[in-house]
This record gives structure tokens, C-alpha cells and sequence, in this order.
């Protein structure tokens, strides 16, 4: 789940070349069937280029196989575009296919990148001795909401939508390296930039929760000398400060 | 009042909202209207809240800043563990924020047809983890000032007898400033009398009296600021003895101006005076909503 431009493609790109190494804890035992769609975003990833806003309808099926030190299980990562959220959030509508995605999901990968944040920025207030001059306020727009409030909403959607049971959740703070430097756990820092939704997980007491610092990147690959930097070592991307492997999050999710 | 009555108390403000989506042109219902907070009510007993009072007063301030101080963190012992309505929520805190385009704080008026029914769901902080289901009537103040003028009958606004609190909501620019301030009294003294003399409070102890916009206090003169207090302790010993008991009489300053006056300055307290008596218990147990048991809506 995520916003658009959360980082939920790059993620899986990321997390399935890492998967086709052929040594790490956490391996592929085959490719998939339905490839064309991961090799398209990996080729990306690895050209150390950001990846587009996803333009494909639906959710996109991501079944790989998988053997871990614990054995070997099916990981399945329907691919939602985040406009689905978008509209979600909006209009309350979900298309049939996100639908049942959300209701067989064992659990949650809920994005949110670090970089992007849009806050509720209060009008600064200050006695005035002059009137003001006329102006024009704009209605409010489903658009202009905060981060911390869609993405409560959408988890409160998403519990009625599976009957008021949550699976597990993990919150992956994407682009983790832009913010990792103010040495904040993942956790302090959900805490600090979205203290509603910080709250809310933490109020439920149904639903198990744990933040991840994720740099699917492993840097700003927008600039020329993070590129040439990355480009040294493509295929193995460093964790900031505080962050974790792409595989954690999911190993959480299996035994939480 | 029987308990089909009571299903209906709620559902008719839906109808009476019309349109189930608040926003012209369709879209996402960003409150809840009667049957919703009916279906909500039904699953857990909330605690129900209406602030009753003239247009401009505050009421929707109230709720609006609650909200927005949670988006900031917990305070006052609770914090925020949900709610059915964060787009009815964003969109009166809309305009207190920079998106909204103004140079200054505004809160639009609260319309006839504009879904009633706010709910937020907060979790005790200090280690009981006890939960709190607060349904918040935003209702129009016209509504109020019909009810005081005797233009509507208590039967006609039903949600006020549902209701565990009810706070007369006095505007405190009003009472700060010398050429209002017998007029605001005299109003709330209207509105007093209609809330305690006639059927529309399930009881009593459901009363509180709720002075909005203290920080224009601050301003004042010794001589203007003993007279503002001087009514509003005279008008809270009025309101005590019209009840019969005392009237809790509490002081906010939810949006001021003022540095000294926090965003939510007084919610603390009023989330007390809930806390304390969540639910209204009267001897008519036939209003006091129950979950459904296995025997059917109500046990």
C-alpha cells in the first residue's frame, strides 16, 4: 500500500534483483512466470535511474519463489499503483481486483517515502493591526490532505473492508538514506513526521506493527555523483544509519 | 421515548442532512449521517457529544482543533487510535492551514445539510488502555437559535436527548466586548432555559457550559475583565441552580492568536469532564444504547 510515488515499485524492483543473486539468506528458486513486468523494473533499478510513477491498470501479480534458512514459501506482492489509493482515499472506491488483493493479503507493506511528506502546516498567526485585504481561500480538496491522514484512512478502510481484522503491518520509510543522517530510528521518525499515524498503530491493539528504514536506491540517484557513486557497486546498495535490508520487512511479516 | 424512537433519533438527521454526500457534486461522505452513527453506535457505546450554540460561536473550532492537536502528537493523556471521519475532519481543519490560500485562521459555517456526525476514537495514554468512542454533533447553530427562539420543539431535535453531554456554548468575543456582552447572556439564558425547562436534555448532569474564545479576554482592562467575570460567574450560578446541581462552566481558546494561547488551549479540560462521566445513566434505561447481543439489537 502507498501513495503514488512511494517507492512500492522500486522496492520490488529492488528486492527481486536482490533475490536473483545467487547467495543471501533469501533466494529465488526459480524465475516467475509473469516476468516481463520485473524485468522492466529491474532494468531500471539497475540503470540507476528513479523509477516512473507505475502506469499499468490493476494490480500487477509479483509471485516469486523463494527459499529462505527457514525453508521455502511463495512471496506474493500485487503491485498497486498508488492511484488506486489515491482514489481510494478520495472517493472510498476500490476496484474489484485491489478488493481482493485486501482481503487475501497475510499482510501489509505500507510506504511512505521519507522525502515526500506533505505536513499540516498551520497558518501563522500574528495580531494585525491593519485589515486585511480581501481574499480568496480555496475549498478544501481530498488532494491537499496530509500524508498521515490518508494513510490513517486508508488503514481504517482497509480494516472495514477484511471485517475489522488488520493483518500484520509493515511501514517501510522509503528513500530512508535522505533522512537517515538526523539519527532517528525508523521508528522515532514515523513518530515525528506522522505522529497520527504513529499513534493509531500503536492504539490498535489488534494489529502488530514494526517501522523499516528501506533504501531500495541506496541513495538519490537524481544526482550525478550519488549515480557515479552507486554505479561502482550496482548491484549491492548500501544500508543508511538506522536502515534495513530489503528482505526484513518481509522476514518480519512471516513470523511477526 | 421507546427504542424504535431512540434507532430513529439519529437516522433523522440523516434525512433531515438530505444528500448522503456533504461535498455538491457527489463524492466521499465526510461525515456520518444518522444511519451511519446509528451502525457505529451499534457496535460500541460511544460517548455523544453536541456542542448547542449560535452560528460563529465556535462549536466546530472545538472539534476541529481536537483533531488537529492529535495530528501533532497525544496530549491531555489520550491520543488518537482512529476515526470514521478524518475527511470530515480534514475539511474543517482546511481552513486553518496554509493550503487553505488565507492569511488567517477562518472556520466556514456549518451548514444545514452538512453531515452531522464527527467520530474520533481516542486510547487512554497512561497504561489502562482504556478506548474512548466520541461521536461529535457539528450541527448548524441556526438549528440552536430556533430551538432557544422557541421556533423548533425539543422533539424536533432529538439528537440533544441522545446526547451524554451537551455544551451551551458561549462566545466569548461576544462577552468580551462591552456592546455584546448582555446580549450574549441573554441569549445563553434563553437557551439555558430551553435546554432545562422542557424535554430536550435526557438530564441535567448532561449540561456544561462552554466559553469559547477566552484569549479576547486577555486584552482587557482590570474594570472590563472583573465585569466579564463577574457575569460568567453570575451566569454559571444561574445555570447550577436551574439544574439543580453544578454546572461545570469550562474556558477555550482553541485557535488564538496568541502565542500564550496554545493550539487547543482548554480541550485538556474538556476531555476530563468526559472522561469522568463518559456515558449519561438515567433511570429510563430505555435510551441508553447497548451492543448487539446475540438476542438481537438490544439485549
Amino acid at each position: 500500500m502507498g501513495l503514488p510515488s512511494s517507492g512500492k515499485s522500486t522496492f520490488i524492483a529492488a528486492l527481486y534483483h536482490k533475490l536473483r543473486q545467487p547467495t543471501g539468506p533469501w533466494r529465488l528458486t526459480r524465475l516467475p512466470d509473469e516476468r516481463d513486468y520485473l524485468i522492466d523494473l529491474e532494468e531500471q533499478w539497475l540503470s540507476l535511474n528513479p523509477l516512473g510513477r507505475s502506469g499499468h491498470h490493476g494490480p500487477k501479480n509479483v509471485r516469486l519463489d523463494i527459499v529462505a534458512n527457514t525453508g521455502e514459501f511463495q512471496l506474493n506482492i500485487p503491485d498497486i499503483v498508488g492511484e488506486d489509493y489515491e482514489i481510494a482515499w478520495e472517493s472510498g472506491d476500490w476496484s474489484e481486483p485491489v478488493l481482493g488483493a485486501i482481503r487475501e493479503s497475510q499482510g501489509i507493506l505500507l510506504c511512505v517515502r521519507s522525502d515526500t511528506v506533505t505536513e499540516a502546516t498551520l497558518i501563522e498567526v500574528a495580531p494585525k493591526e491593519q485589515p486585511t485585504t480581501v481574499e480568496v481561500r480555496k475549498p478544501w480538496e481530498a488532494k491537499d490532505a496530509p500524508t498521515q491522514a490518508i494513510l490513517c484512512d486508508l488503514l481504517e478502510q482497509v480494516r472495514e473492508i477484511r471485517l475489522g481484522h488488520l493483518p500484520p503491518t509493515a511501514i517501510l520509510v522509503n528513500a530512508w538514506d535522505a533522512v537517515a543522517e538526523v539519527g532517528l530510528t525508523p521508528d522515532a521518525w514515523l513518530a515525528w513526521q506522522l505522529p497520527l499515524l504513529s499513534q493509531w498503530l500503536r492504539s490498535q491493539p489488534d494489529v502488530t506493527h514494526r517501522v523499516f528504514g528501506i533504501s531500495s536506491q541506496g541513495g538519490d540517484v537524481r544526482k550525478q555523483e550519488v549515480q557515479k557513486e552507486l554505479a561502482q557497486s550496482p548491484h549491492e546498495r548500501p544500508i543508511p544509519k538506522n536502515g534495513h535490508d530489503l528482505t526484513a520487512p518481509l522476514e518480519w511479516l512471516r513470523n511477526p | 421515548m421507546n427504542e424504535a424512537e431512540l434507532d430513529e433519533v439519529l437516522e433523522d438527521e440523516g434525512a433531515k442532512a438530505g444528500n448522503r454526500f456533504s461535498n455538491e457534486g457527489g463524492g466521499r461522505a465526510l461525515a456520518l449521517d444518522g444511519e451511519s452513527a446509528n451502525r457505529l453506535s451499534a457496535h460500541v457505546r460511544p460517548t455523544v457529544v453536541v456542542l448547542a450554540g449560535a452560528t460563529g460561536s465556535g462549536k466546530t473550532s472545538v472539534y476541529a482543533a481536537l483533531y488537529e492537536r492529535l495530528g501533532r502528537g497525544p496530549f491531555a493523556g489520550w491520543c488518537f487510535a482512529g476515526s470514521a471521519t478524518i475527511p470530515g475532519f480534514e475539511q474543517r481543519c482546511h481552513w486553518w492551514r496554509s493550503t487553505s490560500g488565507g492569511s488567517e485562521p477562518f472556520m466556514e459555517h456549518t451548514r444545514a445539510n452538512d453531515l452531522p456526525w464527527l467520530h474520533i476514537r481516542l486510547r487512554d495514554l497512561e497504561g489502562r488502555g482504556s478506548v474512548r468512542e466520541l461521536l461529535l454533533g457539528d450541527f448548524d447553530g441556526e438549528i440552536f437559535e430556533q430551538f432557544r427562539d422557541a421556533r423548533m420543539r425539543p422533539d424536533e431535535l432529538r439528537f440533544l436527548r441522545r446526547a451524554d453531554h451537551v455544551g451551551l456554548v458561549l462566545d466569548g468575543a461576544r462577552i468580551a466586548a462591552v456592546t455584546t456582552l448582555a446580549s450574549e447572556l441573554n441569549q445563553a439564558r434563553y437557551l439555558l432555559d430551553r435546554l432545562l425547562k422542557t424535554d430536550a436534555l435526557a438530564g441535567p448532569s448532561a449540561l456544561s457550559i462552554l466559553v469559547t474564545k477566552t484569549d479576547w479576554f486577555e486584552s482587557l482592562g482590570p474594570p472590563n475583565r472583573k465585569r466579564v467575570e463577574d457575569s460568567l460567574a453570575g451566569f454559571n450560578g444561574e445555570a447550577s441552580i436551574a439544574a439543580g446541581e453544578p454546572v461545570p462552566l469550562l474556558r477555550l481558546a482553541v485557535r488564538s492568536i496568541s502565542s500564550s494561547f496554545p493550539l487547543g488551549h482548554g480541550l485538556e479540560t474538556l476531555l476530563e469532564v468526559i472522561s469522568l462521566r463518559p456515558t449519561l445513566q438515567v433511570g429510563d434505561l430505555s435510551r441508553i444504547y447497548r451492543p448487539i447481543t446475540s438476542m438481537g439489537r438490544f439485549a
